[in-house]
């Protein structure tokens, strides 16, 4: 049984530490814990406060670990009148689905968990599409007023926010000719598509925001109205899945936004492998995207709901299609 | 929601020390309030988390929701038909949880004794923390926070500390 084991994982070695190590299931715990952390930490600062110092002795870094080992320690109360199976399999399933989304991002050339070429930036659109429908099983099931409002509020947002991103991701793909990610990557060695693109990236970039349902565009879990938004009813171990949901989430869409604006994997040369020096820049890209959303987050106060539906169709939606136009123009003059 | 408790406090006695002390420790730094505002020491309470006094440096964070959070804070005067409310969102809150009452009206009338309508916390519900003062400073209730702290770090008992709640 052993001696199979280890045949198995030596012949398979490739495929299992890209699933289970680096951009897979690893990955994902390390960068949840790191961006709560992160973001406990900077927005302190940016408040002038000192954020978690105590735990873990050099900084906090052992804050989350510490909420972690609570939050799981916790009671689970099931609300009596939830719908119980879709209560708990929408909370657990939430994470999978950015999760599986991040499978086709590459990380350097030709290293993604799922190696597919051809369709990849539509399926990664498809599979991020129905992270919403899990927001909305939660409200719904939980059977809760706030939780309800929470879910109608996400419906709107993606009204609000899907439609302009989308369209701004088929710009990207018309001026590369290709709806492959590893080819779109390849496409912005000399320079990056943020340049060319520059209007459908201010609509990705503000889209993001709802898409993350994060500050400016926290409206779902607005916690000054609802209490907790969709997740009001999820306790202990329950509550911790669905805010890795959230962060595995933000990481698929800037990992979308490095990937169609940023050069992907491209920096200059720091080590000698191609893809641990992909790996590196494109952790680097990361950050950098994180330090911004979150100086936006305690930057701006949240958008009223009809605000942000404004915002969306009757600005995003028409700068996208003139970005469409504006590609299709240039590209036809052959730029 | 108390009988579930009661299932879990069964399972995890059996725990190993040492998951208990860890356990213990994960709990320490993560005492996530719940803001309850039922008197006027909450002005002092509202500093904690300013820059000044700032308790996220020790893993206090003010959430919304009474489902994730552990201790449950009366904050100033509690009247008979707040306690009511309060009862409400105690029962929430998910089992290892701990009281934390701030000012001496809520801890034993303070300058009301003799008032019809204002009850003492301790008579309702088991108190792990008092704050004296009328209202107590900043200084004080992070003082409390930090003896609370401690309390969780000692704890042997899985959950000694949650009480069953009287009716009013």
């Amino acid at each position: 049984m052993l001696d199979w084991i280890l045949e198995f994982v030596k012949t398979n070695f490739q495929p299992l530490f890209r699933i289970i190590i680096f951009p897979g299931l690893t990955f994902l715990f390390v960068f949840t814990i790191f961006a709560v952390w992160f973001q406990r930490k900077y927005l302190a600062r940016l408040m002038m406060r000192m954020g978690p110092v105590h735990a873990g002795k050099v900084l906090g870094w052992l804050q989350l670990v510490a909420d972690a080992l609570k939050l799981i320690a916790k009671e689970i109360i099931l609300p009596k009148y939830a719908y119980k199976k879709l209560f708990l399999f929408s909370a657990i399933t939430l994470p999978v689905i950015p999760a599986a989304a991040i499978a086709l991002i590459p990380f350097g050339p030709n290293f993604a968990i799922f190696n597919l070429p051809g369709y990849t930036a539509p399926l990664f659109l498809g599979i991020m599409s129905l992270y919403p429908i899990f927001i909305i099983l939660m409200g719904w099931s939980s059977n809760n007023k706030f939780t309800l409002i929470g879910a109608f509020r996400t419906i709107y947002l993606d009204v609000a926010g899907e439609i302009p991103i989308f369209l701004a991701v088929l710009g990207v793909m018309l001026w590369a000719g290709t709806y492959d990610l590893q080819t779109i990557v390849e496409m912005q060695k000399n320079m990056w598509f943020v340049i060319p693109q520059f209007l459908g990236f201010i609509v990705f970039f503000i889209s993001y925001f709802a898409m993350i349902e994060k500050a400016p565009m926290d409206i779902p879990e607005a916690e000054t109205e609802l209490v907790f938004g969709y997740r009001t009813e999820y306790t202990g171990a329950l509550f911790l899945d669905t805010m890795m949901g959230d962060y595995v989430n933000v990481l698929a869409w800037s990992l979308l936004m490095i990937t169609l604006y940023f050069g992907g994997y491209h920096g200059p040369q720091v080590f000698p492998d191609p893809i641990l020096n992909g790996a590196f820049w494109i952790l680097i890209k990361l950050i950098i995207i994180l330090t911004i959303t979150f100086t936006v987050i305690i930057s701006y106060a949240r958008l009223r709901i009809d605000q942000a539906i404004r915002l969306g169709w009757y600005y995003l939606i028409p700068l996208a299609l003139a970005n469409i136009v504006l590609t299709v123009i240039l590209k036809s003059l052959g730029v | 929601m108390s009988g579930n408790g009661e299932y879990q406090k069964g399972l995890l006695e059996k725990m190993p020390k040492t998951i208990r002390k860890l356990y213990n420790w994960g709990r320490s730094f993560s005492l996530w309030p719940v803001h309850l505002v039922t008197g006027c020491c909450s002005p002092e309470y509202m500093q904690l988390f300013g820059p000044r006094y700032d308790l996220e440096r020790w893993g206090v964070l003010p959430l919304a929701s009474a489902r994730q959070s552990d201790v449950m804070i009366f904050v100033g005067n509690v009247a008979r038909k707040m306690m009511i409310r309060a009862k409400k969102v105690y029962e929430q809150m998910p089992e290892p949880k701990w009281v934390y009452v701030v000012g001496a009206c809520a801890s034993s009338k303070g300058p009301f004794p003799e008032s019809y309508s204002l009850v003492r916390v301790k008579d309702y519900m088991k108190v792990d923390m008092f704050a004296a003062g009328c209202p107590p400073k900043p200084e004080s209730i992070h003082y409390g926070f930090l003896k609370l702290r401690e309390r969780v770090l000692n704890e042997v008992g899985m959950y000694e500390s949650s009480g069953t709640v009287k009716s009013t």
